[in-house]
């Protein structure tokens, strides 16, 4: 099976991720939970991971490093916390579900800066229109999770700065294929999975906090336990409930291969895969391709149509042929709107660093075959 | 293990060591208590990044304050190091404790 779905998960993962898991199931116990050597063993590795992700995002203080089941939970610790009812929020034209569905059941004042797909200045002047008009809160993508485009965020959070706008930034995408520096962009939050480009296992994620958050969850942390208000520091304020030790034992060796490899060379690796699949595609008649002209805007992520197929029925063709990709409105139906396919949904390919052109090449046979 | 007692013994002939519960010699200590797990994880990491010995405990009951805590154990001689070093990392100790030779704790004023 030829793997181009890692914009969902990453399967194949460093050897050590999974061995890591294995050995914590049976060796970690709770961090904070006991004195006993498990439960340390537990809390040295916990802490590990954080300290580790603290310098992979420029962190200054790894307390500020808070784990989460995934991006959707962090994006809804941020976003309740920020958000009100009747507040006006600025999104960007290319947000996924688990920025506008806490949104909506907040019932706030939406207002979404849209440019045209690939295009970072449009997208810029439509967040400072936006951000000029009056604004709450900022929530913006740093990679478009259906279309691999790069959003400006640096630019973005620049303009929230300068206005005073708390700004929730969703890595999901980017963290671990794109550098990313808290401190610079002084970004209320951050959220990203761990389970993407940071290659740990499903139910690891992270939330880097620059204010203090209100608790999604209340429970038992292992400190200040006489009070029944939960504490007011990080990571515990955040963290009620036994930890999922052995996904962070995988996540931090996940972490630890990034930081070796080095976020930047993961990115350069996989935008050369997708312009050679994007070029590829492009020479297949009757394919549709959603490649940047400039290669610096887009990452791992491509997004195609072909011509006379319901890009489901096409996925599953594709399935059935050994190629694992995504099809349909990957749960961002408004990315879709902003790039005009809410009616057709599209085919979406998506490499890591696992993925070799040998498979871009077998793929793009694949596809030919299909439209033969 | 003989050799080690006998050794404990001596020194505490010289008044650095107190008898424990368990009837083993253990050395005057100072637990420095912490809000979190997490601050005291990073307590430790920064004294024995200076070179000093540090160990990260749960608090005992009677130190704890709200409830269960998390504490950093360090020797009696290296408190003032300890100390200097925490100030200039930006690490303020919550509270701090020394061993009592009756297995209580006294509050040490900052």
């Amino acid at each position: 099976m030829i793997y181009l779905d890692s914009a969902a998960t990453t399967l194949q993962k460093p050897a050590c991720v999974a061995s890591a898991s294995a050995w914590a199931i049976n060796h970690l116990a709770s961090p904070g939970r006991g004195g006993h050597r498990p439960a340390m063993a537990a809390a040295d590795r916990a802490f590990a991971c954080r300290a580790a992700a603290a310098r992979l995002f420029h962190v200054d203080d790894p307390e500020r490093v808070a784990f989460t089941f995934n991006a959707t939970h962090g994006l809804n610790i941020a976003i309740k916390t920020l958000a009100r009812p009747g507040s006006r929020v600025v999104v960007s034209g290319y947000e996924h579900n688990a920025v506008t569905r806490p949104l909506h059941a907040l019932k706030v004042d939406l207002r979404v800066a849209r440019g045209p797909l690939f295009d970072q200045e449009a997208t810029l002047d439509a967040f400072r229109r936006e951000l000029d008009r009056g604004a709450d809160l900022a929530v913006c993508t740093h990679v478009s999770n259906v279309f691999g485009f790069i959003l400006p965020i640096g630019d973005i959070a620049a303009l929230c700065r300068a206005r005073g706008v708390p700004l929730i930034v969703d890595a999901s995408q980017s963290a671990g294929c794109l550098p990313l520096d808290f401190q610079a962009l002084g970004a209320a939050f951050i959220a990203m999975p761990g389970h993407k480009g940071l290659y740990g296992p499903q139910g690891t994620g992270i939330l880097l906090c620059g204010i203090d958050p209100v608790p999604l969850l209340e429970g038992g942390t292992g400190s200040e336990s006489k009070r029944q208000e939960m504490p007011d520091f990080l990571p515990d304020r955040l963290e009620a409930g036994t930890h999922n030790i052995a996904g962070l034992a995988g996540l931090l060796e996940g972490l630890r291969f990034v930081e070796r490899r080095g976020a930047a060379s993961i990115g350069i690796q996989e935008s050369e895969l997708i312009c050679r699949m994007g070029e590829g595609l492009r020479a297949i008649p009757g394919a549709e391709v959603f490649l940047a002209r400039d290669p610096s805007v887009q990452a791992g992520v491509l997004s195609f149509r072909l011509k006379g197929w319901d890009c489901e029925e096409a996925g599953e063709e594709l399935g059935s042929r050994g190629i694992a990709l995504r099809a349909g409105l990957h749960c961002a139906p408004l990315a879709h709107e902003t790039a005009g396919t809410l009616e057709t949904g599209t085919l979406r390919a998506s490499v890591s660093v696992f993925s070799t052109r040998r498979e871009i090449g077998r793929f793009l046979q694949t596809v030919r075959s299909m439209v033969r | 293990m003989r050799g080690e007692r006998r050794f404990h013994s001596r020194l505490f002939l010289r008044g650095g060591l107190i008898s424990s519960r368990e009837g083993n010699y253990a050395m005057l200590y100072y637990l420095i208590v912490c809000r979190s797990l997490t601050y005291a994880q990073r307590t430790a990491a920064a004294l024995e990044r200076a070179g000093i010995t540090a160990r990260v405990l749960r608090s005992p009951k009677s130190i704890s304050g709200e409830g269960c805590s998390h504490s950093v154990k360090i020797s009696q001689r290296n408190l003032p190091d300890s100390l200097r070093i925490l100030q200039r990392v930006g690490l303020s100790p919550k509270r701090i404790y020394i061993t009592a030779g009756d297995g209580s704790y006294q509050e040490v004023a900052l």
